[in-house]
């Protein structure tokens, strides 16, 4: 996709120049529909589980925080722990911790409805060096410091597959362009792997890079895929992101484990 | 076990049945032109008058002349090669020789021994004041058979605007009713509910299998080396084959065997330069023919350095050869080449075609034609990103080779029969990644190559039953192979095959056979006269194609990726029935026709969602297979001389597809789906020197999924999509105007040749269409405002469509000159 968006970014630039409009469109009645956020880590701070529903279009409110739902993790060792919500849906995970290796089931009860979801959490590698450098404004990269690390591949003989979050300063970085994921089934290692966002001068940047299981890669490949989407006829079908999730809920539940390097800009 | 082996015994009994089928339907087909060919030969004595026909100025070939016999209210039609032949029994006879835009000719010959008459015709200026219109021309449009079927000059295509000053064969072929384009800016034909890649475009015979320059804004057929095009929307002969919706046929210049001509253009982004001639008078000719865009030379001379160092440009080059060794054998040798190459900074892409085609007419004896044709076309394209550790080499292609044999056989003036073989190898070679850099991470891999062996063999006959009934039928068969050396994956569980569920790899070796597919192709096309002006026809035909594009997007890219048919991706099959009313007015003046048509599609594939077609190793775990349909009616009022021509043509069509596994296994529109399409199409000659010209097209706006909710995921707002109402919406009605003044020079160039401008506006009323709709959340209500940054005080944020729009209003000026 990625691929697809930098040739169209190509002929933009090189030929003709657009412009975009606001238009008025009929948007039909939303039917609100559950949207699941769940992430257990071998790190427990990273550790949530968050519920809301869709909203109709023009909605003011973005999302609606669900706070009357029963939800239920539970570990391959039997172990089972019911969430409590704490504030704005989100749930709290107490007693269950992260173990790498372990496959991990969240059940979400909520109007009647059943929806289910389990995820393993595969081990991840350390990121041996982080490095930046500094790039110039040009027709592809605005100025700014870039940050590249290196890391070997989290198990060897296998695919795996990645996410890397970027913090400036300890606030997390999620806009649009900020979903970061691959796999290293087409590369020998995660050699200077740079990342596409400028820094500034004394910035503190930390880089957190989490395992991800094979649906949880397609979850936030397809999630990049529709919010990067043009909406044109280069671009395929918008379709909601593919969920592990059962019971046609949005979102994801995802077991990963996570390391991390902090550098600074001088 | 048990209902294994009765499956395995149904399969057998229905093969079994099959193939009787098959075989009765050959034997009807061999039985009737064997009644059609001697049964109805004349019983007294007959001889043959034939030749051809040619242009007076360029001694290039006319298709399409018709020659008819006063006497016996009878007449033949000049095929591809310009070649004519006609058995008449013993007599006096006047043979009227016309074609539209040409002046008639008559002649009253003797037939007693067989004649040779080749013809020149000249071409019909118009003289304000003589406006002739020769009554009792017998129009081709009511009295042939054929139907669902487009033709265009070039010089039509040539009268109409331009955009950034170049005319496109393409774009002008989408004003045609039942072809629609996916939206602005692609080259992409849709033919009456048919895909892209369900047409064959084909240049002098020879595939393109990706016509476009900067990604589908212009194609590859440059309109100075093309002589005239034909599009068969349905009723497709036996002769024509390969994919189910349409054939394009373009055909190139063969180059004047009169004298020495250059012609050429100067335009905004683009220049040509034409060169042709005689290498011998009347025996032999070439022609030359170039393009080239030249953005990139003015970027040269731009301050900012990451301008200056871009690459992006296309050439086409079309090269042909024409021989004429004596009046039986006359040989060809055409050939084109373009490219494409858009590079910036540290990525590039460069894309193009290639194809040879080699040809010999020959007449064996006044009745038996025999083409032999040669055919070789190559597609391929390069990406690259040269900047480590990223850095890498992609490399795709797929090429063909193509023979064939057609066979046209004059059997009397009531019956001609057409056979013929072809036999194709294709090899595809999705994608070789290596590394380009020395620092390079990423890691040499290549696809599995693919090869495949298609063969067909056809038969047709098209027969004069009485005055008033014509007929056209005829048998197609198409074989299909993917041979070796190729692996096949085995699956645990042949419905649902994912990637997991691999259980074993079948190797096969080097011109082993993996997978074969056959099938029969019945075509047939009817005439019924109802008065000398109006006619009805029908059609039925049955196509088969054993290759598609796997894309999950709906126009084309140069990375799309073709695939040939395999052990788990059947072939796609399509039957299409047409009914249409013809009729002339005003002696032929004005013609209208309208047409419905029915079309079935079958072992359409669509993608699940998330897939990545281009890069998959095992394409039948992303697919989905299931059908579509299509039905519309296509009215078209048509002027095709005097000074003012054109044409008025409106579409109304409705095209569904029907796939398990997407929206809910319910029926959904693709994308191009567009019911009302309506083009007007009009050129206007003031007078010698100056002509007007004006198109306005309208269509219902593209087939799109609408969001019915939101929702906020890690402080992102994301469009909600039902799944179970895939393009559900609609983009707003498109419409737009565009028009063109022509003026010729009055003084000659440098004492001989002739000079024209052409100005044109795209888009003359200033239409905002959007080109793409997408949903996303704005600040302040400025789609411009980058939702990321940092540095812009939030007052509002809204979730809103946000279109963008490519051409407001393109003025532009070419100059084009003829010696």
């Amino acid at each position: 996709m990625k691929l697809r968006s930098s040739i169209f970014l190509i002929v933009c630039l090189s030929f003709f120049t657009s412009c975009e409009d606001l238009t008025d469109i009929a948007f039909p009645a939303n039917t609100p529909v559950l949207v699941i956020e769940g992430i257990i880590t071998d790190q427990d701070h990273l550790n949530t589980v968050r519920l809301s529903t869709t909203t109709d279009v023009n909605d003011i409110v973005h999302s609606k925080p669900v706070s009357n739902a029963s939800v239920k993790l539970s570990n391959g060792a039997g172990d089972e722990e019911v969430l409590s919500h704490t504030e704005n849906g989100f749930y709290r995970i107490e007693e269950i911790i992260g173990e790498i290796g372990e496959t991990y089931t969240l059940e979400v009860s909520y109007q009647g409805q059943e929806y289910l979801a389990t995820s393993t959490m595969l081990p991840v590698s350390d990121i041996d060096t982080i490095t930046y450098r500094f790039k110039e404004n040009s027709l592809i990269d605005y100025e700014g410091y870039y940050i590249s690390f290196s890391a070997p591949k989290s198990r060897k003989d296998q695919v795996n597959y990645y996410r890397w979050l970027l913090y400036k300063n300890d606030t997390l970085l999620s806009g649009k362009a900020d979903i970061f994921v691959s796999t290293d089934e087409f590369i020998s290692s995660l050699k200077d792997l740079e990342l596409d966002v400028p820094f500034q001068k004394n910035d503190t940047v930390t880089l957190e890079m989490y395992s991800l299981d094979k649906s949880a890669y397609d979850y936030y490949l397809t999630l990049s895929t529709l919010i990067t989407s043009d909406g044109g006829f280069f671009s395929p079908v918008p379709q909601n992101p593919t969920s592990n999730i059962s019971n046609g809920a949005l979102g994801i539940f995802s077991a990963s484990a996570v390391s991390s390097r902090k550098i600074v800009i001088e | 076990m048990v209902e294994t082996q009765t499956i395995i015994m149904t399969d057998k009994l229905r093969g079994i049945r099959m193939d009787n089928i098959k075989y009765l339907l050959c034997v009807f087909f061999l039985s009737l032109i064997w009644t059609a060919s001697f049964s109805q030969s004349p019983s007294n004595e007959a001889f043959t008058i034939s030749g051809y026909v040619k242009d007076a100025a360029s001694g290039e070939d006319i298709i399409g002349v018709t020659i008819y016999v006063e006497e016996l209210k009878t007449g033949a039609v000049t095929n591809a090669y310009g070649f004519y032949s006609l058995s008449l029994p013993k007599g006096n006879y006047n043979l009227t020789y016309s074609f539209i835009g040409y002046r008639s000719e008559v002649f009253a010959i003797q037939l007693d021994k067989d004649i040779t008459k080749n013809l020149e015709l000249a071409e019909e200026t118009y003289q304000m004041e003589e406006v002739v219109i020769t009554s009792e021309r017998p129009e081709q449009n009511v009295t042939e058979v054929k139907m669902s079927t487009e033709k265009l000059k070039i010089e039509r295509i040539k009268s109409m605007p331009a955009l950034f000053g170049e005319v496109d064969v393409l774009r002008s072929v989408q004003l045609l009713p039942g072809i629609q384009s996916a939206g602005e800016g692609t080259t992409g034909l849709f033919v009456r509910g048919g895909s892209a890649d369900q047409t064959l475009l084909q240049m002098d015979e020879a595939p393109i299998y990706n016509p476009s320059h900067f990604l589908g804004f212009f194609s590859v057929f440059n309109p100075d080396a093309i002589k005239d095009l034909e599009v068969y929307k349905g009723g497709i002969p036996a002769k024509y084959g390969g994919r189910i919706s349409s054939i394009m046929d373009i055909r190139m210049k063969e180059g004047n065997m009169k004298k020495f001509t250059a012609s050429g253009g100067i335009g905004l982004i683009s220049s040509r330069l034409t060169l042709e001639g005689p290498i011998a008078k009347d025996r032999a000719s070439f022609i030359v023919s170039a393009r080239r865009t030249y953005v990139d030379q003015f970027a040269r001379f731009a301050r900012d350095t990451s301008i200056r160092d871009n690459r992006v440009y296309f050439y086409d080059l079309n090269a042909k050869v024409n021989y004429k060794l004596n009046d039986n054998n006359k040989f060809f040798l055409s050939g084109y080449f373009g490219r494409d190459v858009l590079n910036l900074d540290d990525a590039g892409i460069n894309w193009g075609n290639k194809t040879g085609t080699f040809r010999w007419n020959h007449l064996f004896n006044k009745r038996l034609f025999l083409n032999t044709t040669l055919i070789y076309s190559n597609f391929d394209y390069a990406f690259e990103i040269t900047a480590d550790p990223d850095s890498f080499d992609w490399v795709a292609n797929l090429q063909e080779y193509n023979g064939k044999l057609d066979f046209t056989y004059f059997v009397n003036p009531k019956s001609q029969v057409d056979f013929g073989y072809q036999a194709l190898y294709r090899r595809f070679e999705p994608a070789a990644f290596k590394p380009r850099g020395k620092n390079s991470n990423i890691e040499a891999f290549s696809f599995d190559k693919q090869y495949a062996f298609e063969q067909a063999a056809y038969i047709s006959n098209q027969l004069k039953i009485s005055d008033k009934f014509s007929m056209e039928y005829g048998l197609r068969w198409s074989i299909f192979q993917n041979i070796g050396p190729g692996s096949v994956f085995k699956y645990r569980d042949l419905e649902n095959r994912t990637l997991d569920g691999i259980i074993d790899t079948v190797k096969y070796a080097r011109n082993k056979v993996l997978k074969t597919y056959h099938g029969a192709e019945p075509r047939l096309g009817m005439r019924y006269l109802l008065d000398s002006e109006s006619s009805l026809k029908a059609s039925y035909n049955r196509t088969r194609q054993y290759l598609q594009i796997a894309s999950n997007s709906t126009a084309g890219l140069p990375i799309d990726r073709w695939i040939p048919s395999d052990t788990y991706i059947k072939p796609q099959v399509s039957d299409q029935v047409a009914l249409g009313y013809f009729r002339n007015f005003n002696e032929n003046a004005f013609e209208f026709s309208a047409e419905i048509y029915y079309k079935w599609m079958q072992n359409q594939i669509d993608f699940k969602d998330g897939a990545d077609p281009l890069l998959s190793r095992a394409l039948e775990t992303e697919i989905l297979t299931g059908k579509g349909w299509s039905y519309g009616l296509e009215l078209m009022l048509r002027k095709n001389f005097g000074r003012t021509t054109g044409w008025l043509s409106y579409t109304i069509s409705n095209t569904r597809r029907e796939v398990a596994g997407i929206n809910g296994g319910k029926p959904y529109r693709p994308r191009y789906d567009r019911p009302h399409d309506i083009s007007l199409v009009i050129n206007h000659e003031i007078n010698d020197r100056l002509s007007l010209s004006g198109n306005w097209v309208y269509q219902t706006g593209s087939a799109i999924s609408i969001p019915k909710g939101k929702y906020n995921l890690e402080g992102k707002s994301i469009a909600y999509y039902d799944p179970l109402d895939r393009n559900g919406g609609r983009m707003p009605a498109y419409h737009r105007m565009d028009l063109s003044i022509t003026l010729k020079q009055r003084k000659k160039l440098f004492g001989v040749g002739q000079g024209s401008w052409n100005f044109s506006i795209y888009n003359a009323y200033m239409k905002k269409n959007p080109w793409t709709i997408s949903y996303k959340e704005v600040i302040n209500g400025n789609p411009k405002i980058d939702v990321d940054d940092p540095k812009v005080a939030v007052r509002t944020r809204e979730f809103r469509s946000v279109s963008t729009y490519l051409f407001r209003i393109v003025p532009s000026i070419s100059y084009n000159f003829k010696f």
